[in-house]
């Protein structure tokens, strides 16, 4: 990777105030990252209750293709390793090793978005649409839901890369790509919890 | 914001590389466990579920840097994930008896 010489990061914030003032924002970022849970809580025990409404249509059950989810699942997996990557290059001062690693995650993130969708289109064009039934209402709610995070995962990322850095990278501008991260890896913590009780548990016989 | 400043040394690298490659071959065993149908049902439900468990603590505590920040950071997300579980619960009864 290559260091376009930027000064690093240094050992910590410049000021007591900045230092409050980032310390703050990370704290609050992880209250809203609970109440996140509190969300996908809802959506997924909704989706607990409902899975077996099917109304005699097609089921879920039927249509799950195993290795698309979990390719799915590896590229998310992936990211989230791409990600500490980035920390780890933005620790380190190296703003090109920071883009370069935020450019790999968001692209692992569209491959994730883009097989969902891919996986979507294949639900509804086997008839397994929202309004099929309360099962397929809640299975696109929560898993349509996960994938607009992601989506919104992806557009933060890249507006991060859009954002000048022009004084490299600085006690002032870390907590920006932090809290990004948080962010990503919360999506990628809500995806092991999906992958496994809408898409695997169901399979088990 | 002292925690998000990590050591960054070459063993972090590998570190992270083999906590993916365990998650990794988590879901592996999970896929292989699901379509082979090898273990009896309960079982490889429960082991699903341990799996589930181990990845979520591994992201939060190694990837999500839990395990260095503040205490704070951990007792709200707690709180959050405590609160989760309930919500889930809660509507997993009320809705489905």
């Amino acid at each position: 990777m290559i260091n376009q010489g930027v000064e690093p990061a240094g050992p910590g914030p410049v000021s007591p105030e900045q230092a409050k003032a980032q310390d703050n924002r990370v704290l609050g970022f992880w209250i809203f990252l609970s109440g996140e849970c509190a969300f996908f809580a809802s959506l997924i025990g909704t989706y607990l209750s409902l899975n077996t409404h099917t109304a005699g249509a097609t089921t879920l059950v039927s249509l799950i293709d195993l290795p698309l989810t979990g390719l799915m699942t590896l590229s998310l997996l992936t990211s989230s390793l791409t990600m500490v990557f980035a920390f780890l290059a933005m620790n380190r001062g190296e703003l090109q090793a920071m883009k370069v690693w935020l450019w790999v995650t968001a692209l692992l993130g569209a491959v994730f978005l883009d097989l969902q969708i891919f996986e979507f289109s294949h639900y509804m064009a086997s008839g397994f649409t929202m309004g099929t039934s309360a099962a397929a209402s809640a299975f696109f709610a929560l898993v349509g839901f996960h994938g607009l995070h992601v989506a919104f995962g992806l557009f933060w990322i890249i507006s991060l890369l859009s954002y000048s850095f022009k004084d490299g990278i600085t006690a002032a501008n870390t907590s920006k790509v932090w809290i990004a991260g948080l962010y990503w890896h919360f999506v990628d913590v809500v995806w092991v919890i999906i992958f496994t009780v809408v898409y695997l548990l169901p399979k088990v016989h | 914001m002292t925690d998000s400043r990590q050591p960054e040394e070459p063993q972090h690298r590998r570190r992270y590389l083999q906590v993916l490659w365990a998650m990794i071959l988590l879901t592996v065993i999970a896929f292989a466990l699901v379509i082979t149908g090898a273990l009896p049902p309960v079982f490889i439900a429960a082991i699903l579920l341990i799996f589930a468990a181990i990845q979520v603590a591994l992201q939060v505590y190694l990837f999500m840097h839990l395990n260095v920040g503040r205490r704070a950071y951990g007792m709200f997300f707690g709180m959050g994930l405590g609160v989760a579980v309930l919500i889930s619960m809660a509507l997993f009864v009320l809705l489905r008896y």
